[in-house]
């Protein structure tokens, strides 16, 4: 099977004030529709190495490559390969749900016109998620948990093979939490998407297929 | 439309939410509009009142004048008439040498011998015909002679007698435009010829059909004689930025012809030429060189200068002035602008920072550091453009009302804001163009700058950094 990314031998060393190494020679391969777990406790660096394979973030050494290359343009690798979903959601406030959910699109040049494929397929993610009813609702007013199942769609919204999820149910309550999970990994199921996804969440961890546990800088199969 | 634009579009409206932020943009786009409005108000005041003093320069004088240089009379040809019983031992004005059938009009058989020293005759050319013929060539221009004579003026008024030393200077009552500069005139017909006096005679008492004389001196071969010539006051005039406008009276072409024919002993003329008038003065640049060339063509550059209006003796430091006054007072709004458009950087860096986490998403979601640059440098320009706008819309409204404006100003203070002495009656009602252009380009071109500094803190922020504070 072709994977999907590729992270050779990643570390990340924070100078400031001092040398602080984060992550330690990591390496990891996602497969096309694999769904990975990455748990850990806090401050162990779980969204840096999120933030490295997801190419938001430099690492000091290593490489990632993706469907077998090296990447070099990270704007575009990101908007149309990448989903993200993170913790504290990440929308634009001043926004509409419509809006926030339709960005991804726009920042690729694409059409954004009702009518448009993108906004068909905008509606029905809305639909999929339950928020049909907020279209032109302000972000600000959402709950928490709309505004999760908001950011679900919008990693979705560009079709990409992977979403990369950073404790997305971390600002939740438990029942909301539990929805979330369920829908992001149907959601996954359904668009048949790989997922990685850190979390201290252990539970959350073990509905996924494979689990790895990131300790003092390294990366450790547990399952 | 632009994701970029959308997103400008929400971080430049006002909110509640953001107060000290909207404060601040509010007071920049205000700051900016101040600017622009007092730029554009003083710079359309100063070029309306510059165009109506050039307007009447030339119509006293003319957009371009021709006249000999010293070197012409030292020449055979000007010099031959005071040795000629033809000429009547005396100098020719270019009138006459216009209007004369001999180019040489020396008779060796009678006339006295020429003195060894007295130039050399080259060729049979006629300078002035020459020059007349050339001017007259130039398509779309219409050429008139002007005189000038040096006299005493006296005009006795109900109940006194003025005298004054004046100068006259020839002039048509039908020159175009004369209207801008008449101040008041009469069709009557009084005994003598028809002045117009400039407006200082009319602040003295001088009224209309008031009569006096010009008197000056008869230089014949034997004796000086006082002689005089009668006159009545057909109107007055405004003499404009002309520095002895207050004593240039303008008199018919035959009457100064004669004082000046009659007080001619040597080269020393007052001044005379020819006027090359034209539809637009803006124009005299090129019309000169066309001149220039002309002049070049005909051998007669040596002989006769071309000068424009802004070059005459008595008006070039004035027209210096005007345009030094410009430069400092466009330097002086470029600095304000620049003021103005650094609280569009205090504010836009304000908005950079609580946006941070907006662009950490944008950038996250795949935006390049060019969108969102163009976002903050964008909203720079939009806050300038919105000033410009605003300062543009006060500043016509107040050009076109600028005499009602003074007016009511003057009536506050008591006296006149703007000396009716200096700056004539006319107050000017336009927007100028050019003016306007300057003030938005500087504006526009520092605005975007302004946001360009925001522009590139935006772009240096850490994505990843950003992104986990929160």
């Amino acid at each position: 099977m072709t994977y999907l990314l590729k992270a050779e031998h990643v570390s990340k060393t924070f100078y400031a004030p001092y040398p602080l190494p984060i992550l330690q020679d990591i390496s990891l391969t996602v497969q096309k529709e694999e769904s990975i777990a990455i748990i850990g406790k806090s401050g162990e660096g779980k969204t840096t190495l999120l933030h490295i394979l997801g190419l938001i973030e430099p690492a000091t050494k290593g490489t990632i490559f993706f469907s077998g290359k090296e990447q070099t343009t990270p704007n575009t690798l990101r908007n149309e390969h990448i989903g993200f979903v993170f913790q504290n959601f990440h929308l634009l406030q001043d926004f509409s749900v419509l809006d926030n959910l339709l960005l991804p699109i726009a920042i690729n040049r694409k059409s954004t016109k009702r009518g448009s494929s993108h906004f068909q397929r905008a509606e029905s993610l809305l639909e999929r998620v339950d928020l049909e009813h907020r279209v032109d609702f302000p972000v600000q007013k959402l709950s928490g948990g709309e505004k999760q199942r908001l950011a679900i769609a919008r990693a979705l919204i560009n079709d990409p093979e992977i979403i990369m999820a950073d404790e997305p149910t971390g600002n939740l309550d438990h029942a909301t939490a539990q929805n979330i999970q369920s829908l992001l990994l149907e959601c996954v199921k359904e668009e048949k998407k790989a997922l990685l996804l850190v979390t201290h969440n252990e539970d959350f961890a073990s509905l996924l297929g494979k689990q790895y546990k990131l300790e003092e800088g390294k990366l450790i199969n547990i399952a | 439309m632009l994701y970029e634009l959308d997103i400008a579009k929400k971080y430049l409206i006002p909110r509640l939410r953001y107060l000290s932020m909207s404060l601040i943009s509010l007071l920049s786009v205000l700051v900016i509009s101040l600017v622009v409005w007092l730029a554009v108000v003083f710079f359309s005041a100063k070029e309306g009142m510059e165009k109506t003093w050039t307007e009447k320069l030339i119509t006293l004088t003319a957009p371009l004048r021709v006249f000999p240089k010293d070197a012409y009379y030292e020449t055979y040809y000007y010099l031959i008439d005071g040795h000629s019983e033809q000429s009547g031992y005396s100098y020719k004005t270019l009138k006459e040498k216009l209007e004369s059938e001999k180019t040489d009009p020396y008779n060796p058989f009678r006339d006295p011998a020429l003195p060894l020293n007295f130039p050399k005759k080259r060729g049979s050319k006629d300078f002035v015909k020459e020059l007349y013929k050339g001017l007259q060539a130039i398509p779309h221009t219409q050429l008139s002679l002007y005189n000038t004579a040096s006299v005493t003026t006296t005009v006795k008024t109900a109940d006194r007698v003025l005298t004054q030393p004046s100068y006259l200077l020839s002039f048509d009552p039908h020159t175009p435009h004369f209207d801008k500069v008449l101040i008041e005139s009469i069709e009557k017909k009084g005994s003598g010829f028809p002045v117009f006096l400039p407006k200082s005679f009319l602040d003295t008492g001088v009224k209309l059909g008031d009569s006096g004389s010009f008197s000056y001196f008869l230089i014949a071969p034997s004796s000086v004689k006082e002689q005089h010539a009668r006159f009545y006051v057909q109107g007055f005039y405004d003499p404009g930025i002309i520095p002895i406008g207050g004593k240039l009276v303008l008199a018919p072409e035959e009457l100064v012809n004669l004082i000046q024919g009659a007080s001619k002993s040597d080269k020393s003329f007052l001044p005379s030429g020819f006027n090359v008038r034209f539809s637009n003065y803006n124009d005299a640049a090129n019309m000169q060189k066309k001149v220039e060339e002309m002049l070049e063509e005909k051998g007669l550059t040596a002989f006769f200068s071309v000068e424009r209006y802004d070059q005459y003796d008595f008006t070039k430091d004035l027209f210096l002035q005007f345009k030094s006054e410009k430069n400092l007072f466009s330097l002086i709004s470029l600095i304000i602008i620049i003021v103005a458009c650094s609280n569009i950087i205090s504010m836009l860096v304000i908005l950079v920072h609580d946006k941070r986490k907006e662009i950490a998403i944008i950038r996250a979601l795949g935006g390049t550091k060019k969108s969102v640059a163009f976002i903050f440098g964008f909203c720079g320009f939009m806050m300038g453009a919105i000033g410009s706008m605003i300062g543009s819309i006060l500043a016509f409204f107040t050009v076109k009302n600028l005499p009602a404006i003074l007016h009511f100003i003057s009536k506050l203070q008591g006296f006149d804001v703007l000396s009716v002495a200096f700056f004539g009656t006319v107050i000017p009602n336009e927007i100028h163009t050019s003016a306007l252009i300057f003030v938005l380009i500087a504006t526009g071109l520092t605005s975007t700058l302004a946001g360009s500094i925001a522009a590139i803190k935006a772009v240096q922020a850490n994505i990843s950094d950003t992104l986990r504070a929160e």
